[in-house]
């Protein structure tokens, strides 16, 4: 019954999470005279799109088809669950919860492979092999980045990350791993400027090209669930989690995750789509060295520091 | 956790574990059978959650997801035949029971001595025995052509088909008979070494034949090939044979169902895989429909000899005589295994592992091993820069030595061929790579050539 | 910061009327003459979102005349579209009248019964239309016109070499990389394109036929439609060629007046273009602030003239009071555009992130565009420079930021100019006229036998040079390069058609 408890229980704060990630998209998209609208327009497509047809293209594979917006959505909660609002205000921690974490992200974008593949469609193969550029892509950046605060903290566990950071935010003495990390988030996420799997006009909204209704309502929150997680465990990560002076830590943790979305999605403004072959050279000539320069710098400082960090 | 409900979750996820991978050699389609694969192991770290052992847990999740189904993906758009699915298919679309299902039966009896005792009509009593692609290589016994590996053909097998007919020669793959080349190499579509067919149209054989797809008329290509809408087999317009027109290639549809950005659909198989065409050119004889029994009508089809198609057919079974052998082999490791599990004669350390295993695993590498991880970080880094700055220098090096005047015209003994994906490959005259089958070109242009394929940026 | 400056909604809906106002998701289609309305529209309001599959789509916008070609392409989106949807035909300029059925226009309303028309074509009247959900019907597709399938020719062997499998992806009619329909088969070895096929005549209209039907007038007002994206540049070349039989050339200011039309109308389609264009690379800052200024000089323009320049737009016809509005605040309000257009073509070249996608893609050597007879920015920015996409990117904003200058220059200089009747009288000849078109020189060759209307007619098209160009470009390009190189390249398919 607890468990049940719980899970309702993050399940509440994802959504309404999603929810201000989605009105967050759309004040950077009409600006901040317009703050009624991008309130009131995201319900107002979930609705619109509720009253839409379900339809499923001729030669769609059943089973993969159907599921993978399910699928998506399925990481996504599980995802949810290792992250802690507050001290002791977590769903699930065990010792591992990084890597578990870590782990649970390429069932995602395997996901939106089967959405493309699933289609029967040639708009949807091409972008599947996009997404599978991604997932070759983020792993190793995203698994190094985050190997700098396990070092620091000696701890695989969220809880035991934040806490080690009461003296001093990981972002100060490891800005790289938090740009590596944030960079591979976004191609975890699919968000703009990886977003070419999605690639609206190119491929005609590539892995959802052919998905309506309900499902392309999930897939939608899927994707605003998982860019709201990523940038919570950066927060975890880099800026301390819930500590902070003053207000209480599950509100600190809220304003900072939603303070470094507004600064991604405003950043991506200025860059246009970028191929998935420069995401592949982004990810595997830059960010693969790069992360492990912070290794080695990360590690030397936590060698030489007395206390380890 | 209540037992009933650990129960309830060990067997769903146990049959979950054992329904996906038998589900995966039950697919023709190698994405699925990856994605199949990659279920059953989470299922698997399922249970691994159950005894406790979540870090093995997300390792399994991580190397599956991560690393084989990557394997699969990459397998799929490199590979010909990935995962032998075709070949896997093709057999089971045969109806073959039982072992067969996995290999076809090798060939029964004994081999056929290697001389053919055959005369074939018009031809010289000559005992020598030459590569079909290397006719300068020539020895008086059979067997493999030591420059590209193909098994010697005896000379007046060659000499026969030219006396018999003033055409060209055809060569043309024993599982695909579509594929007609008028150069000896491997079959585009199953890699299997051409052999020489006989033309049944003579005239032709020098004309330039348009390929086409039976579903879809306005694809045309001068070569044989697959349908880029369809992934069926193009057909030859003189060809009169119909086409598998139904149910045998997935996902074709030109209604509702799918669209391309104008609206016209042109939908593929979202498995991009090629051509369903089942059809085999070797049909077979004796009681059971899987005995590959010798006709003379399919050796004289492909002018081979007795020998030279037992060899063929052994090539084809992709198996080996020792098979039962091998299998009683694995039964037996298998039972031993299991044996061993259950009895567990060995000593048992108490209690199972624990979260404290964990951490103190974590404890031991972050903290004594460190200086590992940070050599370990140093020396990837190193190879990545030297192999980096090795590549610029070596690509300088070469443009400094690429050649500018245009390749002179020179007597045909004197000019090299060569591959350009091959450069070790060196011959006296033009035709195809023997190791990729591409056509060669004269050696002056490989330098420029090298360029012009390393530009994926 | 950001977002879209514009303040153009009118009614401001209570928070209830916000909450249950249902947003329209939809699929448009341009039969050749409704780029800019549609680019107007995508960046209007956010309850219309323009979508990229028929299938998110809820409401099907056509923009008419559409030719009978394009037809089966309409009514498989119609199909496409998961309901409940609803569609809504546009009516663009005056039907073109001419007796070939070939290049009659479809009549829409048959294939599509049910679906609202809209005579008016100001983009607030269409924002209007789209959002307004009384008094629409269920999307109803009557028509079962079978899919025309081209032959698709597939590469040599040589040309292959080690491709594994080759796709063909077919690339419209109805895509968003030209300004109107237009096909291509891209023949690609996974995203790498091998080589191109270009189907079009999806928008074509038969205008040249058409002119020699009926009179001068008719022929004067059909000149205005070559390029429905530059109305006054046909207008203006039909003109030329007329003035040019009848012998008389017109005072300077009137050409100085003729030319300032004609700039203004180049300035904004490239403007237009560029939205589109950043759409298609997804800059959102880039797409914002040109957005803006396309805005900003619609306007403007509007308030320029006392009447429309396709008004007065005829053989010898001047008078000041029908053309120019002096009024100083538009004359001001054109300068603070203008310059705001300099500081953005300054600080596109300054950005460098957009030549991730833009540097060193589409290139084709200066000789090789001359033997084509390719004129316009294309051609500049390859003289210019290395004339790849960037290239063309910066030509444009370049060409736009001189013309918009001069023309704040030239009419804000006082002017008189005498009044002079059009003269309608046309001695039979033939006259050879050309203006510079916003995509490149538009040609007009005229020929009179008689004074009643012209005996031939021929136009020459910027864009129509380049569409036999397309396969070289795009070859070996990859699939997401060929793409933005198509969109640099500004085709206008209702003035390549003809």
């Amino acid at each position: 019954m607890n468990a049940l408890l719980i899970s309702l229980e993050v399940l509440l704060g994802l959504f309404i999470g999603t929810y201000c990630i989605a009105v967050l998209q759309q004040l950077m998209l009409l600006g901040l005279r317009r703050v009624g609208i991008a309130f009131t327009l995201p319900i107002a497509n979930a609705v619109q799109l509720l009253r839409q047809e379900n339809l499923v293209p001729r030669g769609a594979d059943f089973f993969l088809y159907r599921s993978a917006p399910f699928i998506a959505l399925a990481v996504v909660a599980l995802t949810a669950l290792v992250i802690p609002l507050g001290p002791n205000l977590i769903g699930f921690d065990p010792s591992i919860g990084l890597f578990y974490f870590i782990v649970l992200l390429s069932p995602f974008v395997v996901a939106m492979m089967n959405a493309g593949w699933s289609q029967n469609s040639k708009e949807g193969l091409f972008s599947t092999f996009r997404a599978a550029a991604y997932l070759v892509s983020y792993e190793v950046p995203i698994g190094f980045a985050a190997i700098g605060p396990v070092m620091a903290a000696q701890s695989l566990s969220t809880q035991h990350i934040v806490q080690s950071q009461a003296g001093l935010w990981y972002v100060v003495w490891q800005p790289l791993g938090l740009a590596i990390y944030l960079l591979a988030a976004l191609f975890v996420s699919f968000r703009h400027p990886f977003d070419s799997a999605l690639a609206g006009d190119e491929l005609e909204g590539g892995v959802f090209a052919e998905y309506s209704g309900v499902r392309l309502l999930l897939f939608k929150v899927a994707l605003d669930a998982i860019f709201l997680i990523l940038m919570s465990m950066g927060i975890l990560l880099f800026f301390g989690g819930w500590q902070g002076p003053l207000l209480p830590g599950p509100l600190w943790f809220v304003l900072k995750t939603l303070v470094l979305s507004a600064l991604v999605l405003w950043a991506g403004r200025f860059l246009p789509r970028l191929r998935h072959d420069q995401i592949l050279t982004l990810s595997w000539k830059i960010l693969l060295p790069a992360s492990l320069v912070n290794i080695t710098l990360v590690g030397i400082l936590t060698l030489v520091i007395p206390g380890g960090s | 956790m209540n037992g009933i409900f650990e129960w309830i979750i060990f067997l769903s996820l146990s049959t979950i574990a054992v329904v996906t991978a038998a589900g995966m050699i039950l697919t023709m389609s190698m994405y699925r059978a990856g994605l199949a694969l990659m279920a059953s192991f989470v299922a698997l770290a399922g249970l691994f959650i159950l005894l406790n052992a979540d870090l093995l847990a997300a390792i399994q999740i991580m190397m599956n997801v991560g690393g084989m189904l990557v394997m699969v993906l990459f397998m799929v758009m490199m590979m010909i035949d990935p995962g032998g699915e075709m070949m896997w298919g093709m057999k089971r679309d045969m109806h073959m029971p039982g072992l067969a299902a996995f290999s076809m039966h090798m060939p029964r009896g004994k081999p056929p001595e290697e001389e053919s005792t055959q005369e074939q009509p018009g031809t010289h009593q000559v005992n020598d025995w030459t590569c079909p692609m290397h006719p300068e290589v020539q020895q008086d016994h059979p067997g493999n052509c030591p420059k590209c590996g193909m098994t010697l053909m005896q000379a007046e097998a060659q000499q026969s088909v030219q006396e018999t007919s003033n055409q060209s020669k055809v060569y043309t793959c024993p599982m695909h008979p579509e594929v007609r080349e008028h150069q000896p190499g491997s079959c585009p579509k199953c890699g299997m070494t051409l052999v020489e067919a006989e033309t049944e149209e003579p005239h032709q054989a020098d004309t330039l034949k348009t390929y086409t797809c039976p579903m879809h008329p306005e694809v045309q290509q001068d070569q044989p090939g697959n349908c880029p809408k369809c992934g069926m087999t193009l057909r030859s317009t003189d060809d009169t044979s119909q086409s598998h027109a139904t149910g045998e290639h997935a996902g074709m549809s030109m209604e509702q169902g799918a669209h391309t950005m104008s609206g016209m659909s042109m939908e593929q198989s979202g498995d991009g895989h090629r051509s369903h065409d089942m059809s085999m050119p070797i049909q077979a004889s004796g009681e059971s429909g899987h005995d590959m029994n010798i006709s003379q009508h399919d050796m004289n089809m492909f002018g081979m000899t007795p020998r030279q198609y037992y060899q063929m057919m052994v090539d084809m079974a992709m198996s080996t005589s020792q098979l039962p052998w091998a299998i009683a082999l694995g039964i037996a490791s298998a039972l031993l295994l299991i044996v061993l599990v259950v009895q567990t004669p060995w000593p048992l350390a108490a209690g199972g592992p624990t979260q404290d295993a964990t951490n103190a695993v974590g404890e031991l590498l972050l903290s004594r091993y460190m200086i590992g991880f940070e050599g370990a970080a140093f020396l990837i880094l190193a190879g990545i820069a030297g192999a980096v700055l090795l590549g610029k220098r070596e690509r300088t090096q070469l443009q400094l030595q690429m050649p500018s005047p245009e390749p002179q015209a020179s007597d045909a003994g004197e000019q090299t061929y060569t591959c350009p994906m091959h450069p070790e490959v060196r011959e006296s005259r033009p035709g195809n790579c023997p190791k990729c089958g591409m056509t060669l070109i004269p050696a002056e242009e490989t330098v420029g050539s090298q360029h012009k394929h390393g530009g994926h940026s | 910061m950001t977002g879209n400056a514009d303040s153009a909604t009118r009614k401001r809906p209570g928070w209830f009327a916000r909450l249950t106002h249902m947003p329209r998701h939809y699929f448009a289609v341009d039969g050749g003459s409704g780029a800019h309305l549609l680019t107007a529209l995508s960046q209007r309001s956010p309850y219309a979102e323009r979508v990229a599959s028929p299938r998110h789509a809820n409401l099907l916008v056509v923009v008419e005349p559409i030719s009978e070609k394009l037809v089966p392409a309409i009514v498989e989106i119609a199909q496409a579209l998961p309901r409940p949807a609803h569609a809504l035909l546009v009516g663009g300029p005056e039907a073109v009248c001419d007796s070939s059925t070939e290049t009659k226009p479809a009549d829409l309303q048959k294939v599509l019964p049910g679906s609202r028309h809209l005579q008016q074509v100001s983009v607030e009247g269409l924002l209007d239309a789209v959002l307004d959900r009384s008094d629409e019907s269920e999307l109803i597709v009557s028509d079962g016109s079978e899919v025309d399938s081209p032959t698709i020719q597939l590469p040599s062997r040589q040309q292959q070499e080690m491709a594994t499998e080759l796709a063909v992806l077919s690339l419209g009619p109805i895509q968003p990389f030209t300004a109107g329909p237009l096909r291509l088969f891209l023949i690609c070895d996974g995203e790498q394109v091998l080589s191109v096929q270009v189907e079009s005549g999806y928008a074509s209209r038969g205008i040249a036929e058409a002119m020699m039907q009926g009179d001068w007038q008719q022929a004067l007002s059909l000149a205005r439609q070559f390029d429905p994206l530059a109305p006054i540049a046909g207008q203006l070349a039909c003109i030329r060629a007329i003035e040019q039989l009848q012998g008389w050339s017109p005072p300077t200011l009137l050409v100085k007046l003729r030319e300032a039309a004609l700039a203004l109308e180049r300035t904004q389609n490239v403007l237009w273009w560029l939205v589109r264009f950043a759409e298609i690379l997804d800059v959102a800052q880039l797409l914002d602030r040109s957005y803006s200024l396309a805005s900003a000089l619609d306007e403007c323009s509007a308030r320029l003239w006392q009447q429309s320049p396709t008004t007065w737009l005829l053989p010898q016809y001047s008078g000041t009071t029908a053309m120019l509005d002096k009024n100083t605040a538009t004359l001001t309000r054109l300068r603070q555009v203008a310059e705001s257009l300099t500081a953005l073509q300054r600080d596109v070249e300054r950005n460098r992130w957009p030549a991730l996608r833009t540097r060193s893609i589409g290139m084709l050597s200066t000789a090789r565009l001359q033997a084509a007879n390719v004129t316009g920015p294309v051609l500049q920015a390859s003289e210019q420079g290395e004339g790849d996409v960037e290239g063309r990117l910066r030509t444009r904003l370049q060409l736009a930021s001189g013309d918009l200058l001069e023309v704040a220059e030239t009419l804000a200089a006082e002017q008189f100019l005498p009044a002079h009747a059009a003269y309608w009288t046309i001695p039979a000849g033939e006259a050879h006229a050309e203006v510079k078109g916003p995509r490149g020189t538009i040609g007009l060759h005229l020929e009179s036998s008689d004074n009643e209307k012209p005996s031939r007619i021929e136009w020459q098209s910027p864009s129509a040079a380049l569409l036999p160009l397309l396969p070289e470009i795009l070859a070996g390009q990859k699939l997401a390069d060929a793409e933005v190189i198509v969109a640099s390249l500004d085709l206008a398919m209702a003035e390549a058609d003809g």
